[in-house]
C-alpha cells in the first residue's frame, strides 16, 4: 500500500522541529509495510495530483506573510479534500493559515483558509513553554507552544483537548487547537506527533481507510520509548 | 562615591561566591550593576586604550575568542576576557569586577569579549568596540530569543548605531545581509573558498531560503553546512561577497587538527590549527582576521593556533579510568550537524553518548533534535547511549532514525559509569553534551579524576 502526503511550504513553514512530524508518520507507515511518499509543495510548485495526507508546520513571521497568499490560491483544492475525509495536521502559523483570517500586530489582516472555525489576533504576550492537554479522542497530549497569537473557536468549532497546563488556544479560555473531520490544528509544535504516536497513527489509518479499506487496521508498534519521553514532558517546568 | 561602593560590594560577592565554589559567574555583576548602573560604561570609558573586541554569532563564540585569546598572549598584548562563559551583560561585569581595582581601574589595554548574539545590544550601548567579530546565525533556542531572522534585523540595527569595523563570515547569507547599509570601509569579509570534505545529506538547518531583498530563492555553487556556502540568489540581487581573507585550499581537515592556506591582498600563508573538524576551521580563520585586522605578526598567529587546546567542554578530552572521553558540545541543530559532519565518521566504530537536558540555559523546547541530520549517523558502526532529562527524547528521536540506542540513563553520572565500563581502557568514548549536561559531566568527572576546576 502506498500514501502520499504533501508537506505544505517546508521551506518557508518549518521551524521548532516540524520536520519531525513528517519523520514519524514516514516512518511509522514504513515499519508496517506501507510507503509513504512526501511531497514538498513550496510556493509557486504544481499542485499534486492526488493526496491522502496534508502537512503544514510553523514559520517564522516572514514566512508566514510571505506564503499565505500562495497557500490561499489553493483554498478550494485543500477545502475540497479536507470535505473529502483527507486527514491533515497543521501546526501553530499552520493552524493559524487555516482558519478564516490572523490579524497581525501591523493590523494586517492575512486571509487564511477557513477550515476551521477560527480567528486569531497577534498580542503582545508570548505564549511560551511545555503544555500538557487532555484529549477525548486521543488522552492526555504533550508538546511545546510558543506562539503570540490569541486563537478563538467560534460556537461550534471542536477542540482538540482542553489545557492541563500551559496556554493552548488563548490565554484565558483553556481550549486547545481545533478539530474538523480528519483535520487537525494545534499550537503543539515540534515533536508532537513522536511523542503522542496515537496522533500520527490516527492521521495513518484514516488515509488508509479512506484510500482502500474501511476495516483496515494498523499493526501496533512498541512505543514505550514515546510513553516514557511523553511522561517525563509533563512533569518538566514550563 | 557611587561608583566605588558598587565595585566594593560587587567585589565582595564575586569573593563569596569563590569561597561558596558556587561557579555562579554572573550574581557579582547583577548585585553591582544595581547599585551603578552605570558602572559598566564606566569602566569601558576609564580602560582598553587600545579598543574592545567583541565576538559574537550562534556558534562556535567561545572557541573564537579563546582562539584569539591565544593570539594575544603569543603577541604579548595586555587583555582580559569573559572567558567563563558568562557572555551576558551581567557576566561581562562580573569579569570585569574581578580584575578592576577599588578606583575601577583595569590593568588591560584590550578587552575582549564574548557577548551573546540575543543581547549585544545592551553592550553596544555602553561602549564602541574597535571589532565586532560575526562567526554565523542560526536557530538556536528560539523559546528564548525569538526568530533568527528577526534577530538578523536587530544585529543590524545595533552595529550600525556604534562605528566599529565588522568582520562578517562571507559564507552566511544571514550574516552577510546585515552588513546592508554599513558603509563598505567598515566591513572585512572572511570565508572558505573550496570544501573538499563531507557534506551531511540530512542536513536541514537552512534558516535562510531566499535573498534579503527580494523573494527569490537562494542557489547554491557549493552548501558546506546548514546554508553555509557559495551562493546568489536566482534574480542575482544577493550574492556571497568578495572575500578579503579567503581560504583557498583545506589540506588536511581531521578530527585533531587542520592544515590550510588563507588569501589576503596578494598573500598566501599557510596556518596550522591543532583542533580538528571544519567548523574550527572557521573559528580560526575569524581569529586570524582579527589578529592580522589589529596589525598582529603572522608568526604570533599560527604559533598560536598550533599550540591552541580546544575550549572548555567543546572539544576536550578528559582521561577516565584510561579511557577517552572527547567532550563535543552540541547546543542547537547546526551545532549538532557541525558535530557530526566532522567527529562522527561513517566508518568510525567509537561509543556516542548523547546526553540532552533541557534546563533554562539549554532551552526548555526539545524540538531542536528532530532537526539534526540523525539519520547521516544510520551507517556509523560505534554503538549509541543516551542520558540526561530528555534521554527519552533523543532516544525516541535514535529510533526514528532506525538507531536503536543501547542504554537509556537520565542519571548522567551513570550514564557516564555505564559508558565507560561497556567499553576496554584505552578506548576513545565520543560524550556530546548540551550546555548544563556538560557542566553536570564535567562537575562529576572533577570529583572523580584528577582534572581542573574551570571556575578557580
Amino acid at each position: 500500500m502506498k500514501l502520499c502526503l504533501v508537506h505544505l511550504y517546508p521551506d518557508l513553514m518549518s521551524i521548532y522541529g516540524d520536520l519531525g512530524n513528517v519523520i514519524c508518520l514516514q516512518k511509522r507507515a514504513q515499519w508496517r509495510g506501507i510507503e509513504l511518499e512526501v511531497i514538498n509543495y513550496n510556493f509557486g510548485d504544481r499542485w499534486p495530483a492526488d493526496i491522502d495526507l496534508i502537512f503544514m508546520g510553523g514559520g517564522q513571521d516572514t514566512g508566514q506573510s510571505l506564503v499565505a497568499d500562495d497557500l490561499y490560491s489553493r483554498q478550494s483544492k485543500i477545502v475540497h479534500a479536507i470535505n473529502d475525509n483527507v486527514p491533515a495536521l497543521v501546526i501553530c502559523g499552520g493552524y493559524q493559515l487555516f482558519g478564516h483570517y490572523f490579524l497581525t500586530n501591523k493590523v494586517e489582516k492575512i486571509k487564511g483558509l477557513g477550515v476551521f472555525d477560527i480567528t486569531t489576533h497577534a498580542s503582545q504576550k508570548r505564549m511560551i513553554g511545555n503544555i500538557v492537554i487532555q484529549s477525548k479522542k486521543f488522552g492526555k497530549l504533550v508538546g511545546f507552544e510558543n506562539h503570540s497569537g490569541q486563537t478563538k473557536l467560534a460556537a461550534g468549532q471542536s477542540m482538540l483537548g482542553t489545557v492541563i497546563s500551559g496556554f493552548g488556544n488563548n490565554s484565558h479560555d483553556k481550549s486547545e487547537g481545533a478539530v474538523y473531520k480528519n483535520a487537525i490544528g494545534t499550537y503543539l509544535h515540534g515533536s508532537f506527533l513522536p511523542k503522542n504516536p496515537q496522533v500520527a497513527d490516527y492521521l495513518l489509518i484514516s488515509a488508509l481507510r479512506r484510500r482502500y479499506d474501511a476495516k483496515l487496521e494498523l499493526a501496533p508498534l512498541d512505543d514505550h520509548l514515546a510513553v516514557t519521553a511523553r511522561k517525563i514532558a509533563q512533569h518538566r517546568p514550563r | 562615591m557611587r561608583k566605588r561602593s558598587a565595585i566594593v560590594l560587587g567585589k565582595s560577592v564575586l569573593k563569596l561566591n569563590k569561597v561558596a565554589r558556587k561557579g555562579g559567574t554572573a550574581l557579582p555583576g547583577l548585585v553591582a550593576s544595581k547599585i551603578s548602573p552605570q558602572l559598566l560604561r564606566s569602566f569601558f570609558k576609564t580602560n582598553f586604550k587600545d579598543g574592545v573586541v567583541v565576538v559574537t554569532g550562534t556558534n562556535g563564540k567561545t572557541t573564537t575568542a579563546n582562539l584569539i585569546a591565544d593570539i594575544f598572549d603569543k603577541a604579548g598584548i595586555k587583555y582580559i576576557h569573559n572567558s567563563a562563559g558568562s557572555n551576558l551583560e551581567r557576566g561581562i561585569l562580573s569579569t570585569m569586577l574581578g580584575k578592576s581595582s577599588l578606583a575601577g581601574k583595569i590593568n588591560a589595554d584590550v578587552a575582549l569579549l564574548e557577548v551573546d548574539e540575543a543581547t549585544i545590544e545592551p553592550i553596544l550601548r555602553v561602549c564602541d568596540p574597535k571589532l565586532i567579530v560575526l562567526t554565523n546565525l542560526f536557530r538556536d533556542q528560539l523559546d528564548r530569543y525569538g526568530e533568527v531572522s528577526s534577530l538578523a534585523l536587530r544585529l543590524q540595527k545595533s552595529i550600525s548605531e556604534v562605528s566599529s569595523k565588522v568582520l562578517l563570515n562571507a559564507d552566511d547569507p544571514m550574516v552577510v545581509s546585515i552588513a546592508d547599509g554599513l558603509p563598505p570601509k567598515r566591513v572585512k569579509y572572511f570565508g572558505i573558498n573550496d570544501y573538499p570534505g563531507r557534506v551531511l545529506a540530512y542536513d536541514r538547518a537552512f534558516d535562510m531560503t531566499t535573498s534579503p531583498y527580494s523573494d527569490s530563492p537562494l542557489i547554491y555553487e557549493q552548501r558546506y553546512l546548514g546554508h553555509i556556502g557559495r551562493y546568489r540568489s536566482k534574480n542575482n540581487d544577493f550574492k556571497r561577497p568578495d572575500v578579503d581573507y579567503a581560504v583557498e585550499k583545506i589540506t588536511t581537515n581531521n578530527e585533531d587538527k587542520s592544515n590550510f592556506r588563507i588569501k589576503y591582498g596578494k598573500k598566501l600563508t599557510e596556518y596550522n590549527l591543532s583542533i580538528g573538524g571544519l567548523y574550527n576551521i572557521y573559528n580560526a580563520i575569524a581569529a586570524i582576521a582579527l589578529g592580522l585586522e589589529l596589525g598582529i605578526k603572522n608568526s604570533y598567529i599560527d604559533s598560536a593556533l598550533s599550540s591552541t587546546s580546544a575550549s572548555f567542554g567543546r572539544v576536550e578530552t578528559i582521561i577516565y579510568h584510561d579511557r577517552q572521553l572527547q567532550f563535543l558540545l552540541i547546543k542547537n541543530p547546526t551545532g549538532f550537524n557541525q558535530v557530526i559532519q566532522s567527529f562522527l565518521h561513517p566508518e568510525r566504530t567509537e561509543p556516542v553518548l548523547i546526553l540532552i537536558n533541557d534546563n533554562f540555559a539549554d532551552g526548555r523546547d526539545v524540538s531542536w533534535l528532530w532537526d539534526v541530520a540523525i539519520e547521516d549517523l544510520n551507517k556509523y558502526r560505534g554503538r549509541f547511549a543516551t542520558g540526561g532529562i530528555r534521554a527519552y527524547d533523543m532516544a525516541l528521536r535514535l529510533k526514528y532514525a532506525d538507531i536503536d540506542p543501547v542504554a537509556i540513563k537520565q542519571d548522567i553520572p551513570q550514564a557516564i559509569e555505564w559508558i565507560t565500563k561497556s567499553t576496554k581502557p584505552g578506548q576513545k568514548i565520543y560524550i556530546l553534551p548540551t550546555y548544563t549536561a556538560m557542566l553536570q559531566a564535567r562537575k562529576y568527572l572533577v570529583k572523580k579524576a584528577n582534572i581542573t576546576e574551570f571556575w578557580q
